[in-house]
């Protein structure tokens, strides 16, 4: 980055701030392991919700548990530790669904094939309740990752590059990826008026 | 079909450039269609959080821990009284910590009752404050009623004390319980001695009122009489400085002398001090036996 690009510098003390918080993180700080949580937590829970966890806030301690443990494996400025977070996220939910998925498997006592990571259970009934259920029924269109750009983007309020290091793809690739998943998306409720 | 292939109807109407889907993203109205703005405007007013998520236990391990390199590597007083409190939780809920909590509360519970007079435990002593407002009232009144009272019951329980007190001290210890037990009799023995000071006095005293002698010579008789029992009492003083209850002998004996000195009004007014000491000294052992016997006093309701 020029100096005509950030003038003031503003983007260089954020830079070293988020530097010497991450150094004294790994020193063990307390302090700084809350300002990192606090920068963060709201963002993974919204999309820990969005993605329909069973359990957002604990799947938010699980992967700030995570973070903090495995920091010193950590290098790399403030965009891609939030990318690194949330790809942390994104297997946490992953391991999540596979487990549950496993479990249904045990109950039903049979193999009833490939079950969807994303099967609604219990929890995801009950949380059909709510508004929101609504709009991520228009994501089912989605593949994974293009849902996952969409909310990391939307609610995540992520970067391209934080959502590039996430699902450890290149900025470009994102871009394309969320063009054609918003295409989908529009082609999807266009579709959706016509029928109705 | 993978996130990077075109499908066969992408080339319509629906096609946003990079730019495009930059602004449908962000939440700008003027850019694709309104559908789609009222989709991620939806879902970004729905799923936002405004509040922390609460860190549980194994996170805040991580947000308490304190900064290793900073400090010398003795823990903050946070952490410890943090540590503190933890361990004595961890006590507290075993068993053996119920139990020992469970009793020390019942303890503290019945001493208070008892202290405050409600009501009357046996094997508990009285308060300390009552003993000492007795003793002192019983010294000041020097009533002979009153201290018969307190005292006679006393000289029983004492020897109680001395029993444990033979069971639980050396041999020195016990001599000196002794001298305690003797000054049960202190009432005896100081009347013995006050016996005693009246012979001596009486001598002197009719000595002075039979004498032929008159004048200084008269005085310097008198004087000397007198002082051969002062002589006495040094002598007995000079040999018995090892023994404890032999020296308390001497301060009974220092207490006749200074009764003796009142008398004949001849000595000195430092003596006249000393003698006040002296006096001082068997109030102190009036009051400190006191005490002692109404502990006992205490004790011996058991």
């Amino acid at each position: 980055m020029t100096e005509l690009d950030d003038p003031l510098g503003v983007h260089d003390d954020s830079a070293s701030d988020f530097a010497s918080t991450l150094d004294a993180a790994r020193r063990g700080d307390g302090p700084a392991f809350e300002t990192l949580y606090r920068s963060l937590n709201r963002r993974v829970v919204s999309f820990a919700r969005a993605r329909r966890a069973p359990d957002p806030e604990g799947l938010v301690n699980d992967v700030f548990v995570r973070v903090f443990s495995n920091l010193s494996d950590f290098e790399g400025n403030e965009e891609q530790f939030n990318g690194w977070v949330f790809r942390i996220a994104r297997n946490v939910l992953i391991d999540g669904a596979r487990q549950r998925a496993r479990r249904v498997q045990e109950v039903l006592g049979s193999d009833h094939g490939e079950v969807p990571i994303e099967q609604p259970g219990p929890e995801d009934i009950a949380a059909a309740q709510i508004h929101g259920e609504e709009l991520l029924r228009h994501l089912e269109v989605l593949t994974t990752d293009q849902r996952d750009v969409i909310l990391l983007r939307v609610v995540a309020d992520q970067s391209l590059e934080a959502v590039a290091a996430s699902l450890d793809k290149t900025v470009g690739s994102i871009k394309s990826m969320q063009r054609r998943a918003l295409q989908t998306l529009a082609r999807e409720i266009s579709r959706q008026a016509v029928s109705q | 079909m993978n996130d990077f292939d075109v499908a066969g109807d992408e080339m319509d109407d629906h096609w946003f450039s990079d730019a495009e889907s930059e602004s449908i993203l962000k939440g700008d109205p003027m850019s694709g269609p309104s559908e789609l703005h009222e989709l991620v405007g939806g879902l970004r007013e729905t799923f936002s959080t405004s509040s922390d998520v609460a860190a549980g236990p194994a996170l805040n391990e991580f947000l308490t821990v304190i900064d290793l390199t900073t400090t010398t590597g003795v823990p903050t007083g946070h952490s410890r009284s943090k540590k503190l409190i933890t361990g004595i939780g961890t006590f507290v809920a075993t068993t053996t910590g119920k139990i020992v909590l469970g009793t020390t509360v019942a303890a503290a519970s019945v001493s208070g009752v008892h202290a405050a007079d409600i009501v009357d435990v046996p094997g508990l002593p009285d308060a300390p404050a009552a003993e000492v407002q007795e003793v002192e009232s019983a010294a000041e009144s020097e009533s002979v009623e009153v201290t018969e009272t307190t005292e006679a019951p006393a000289a029983e329980d004492g020897e109680d004390t001395d029993e444990l007190a033979l069971d639980e001290k050396s041999k020195e210890e016990f001599e000196i319980d002794d001298e305690a037990e003797d000054d049960e009799d202190f009432d005896d023995e100081s009347d013995d001695d006050s016996d005693e000071d009246k012979n001596h006095g009486q001598v002197v005293s009719e000595f002075a009122r039979t004498t032929e002698l008159e004048g200084c010579e008269k005085g310097e008789a008198i004087s000397e009489l007198a002082k051969t029992k002062h002589d006495d009492d040094d002598d007995d003083e000079s040999d018995s400085d090892d023994d404890e209850a032999d020296d308390e002998a001497d301060d009974d004996s220092d207490d006749s002398e200074s009764r003796c000195k009142d008398d004949d009004d001849h000595d000195s007014d430092d003596d006249d001090d000393e003698d006040d000491d002296d006096d001082d000294d068997d109030d102190d052992d009036h009051k400190g036996n006191g005490k002692e016997k109404n502990a006992d006093k205490g004790n011996g309701r058991n």
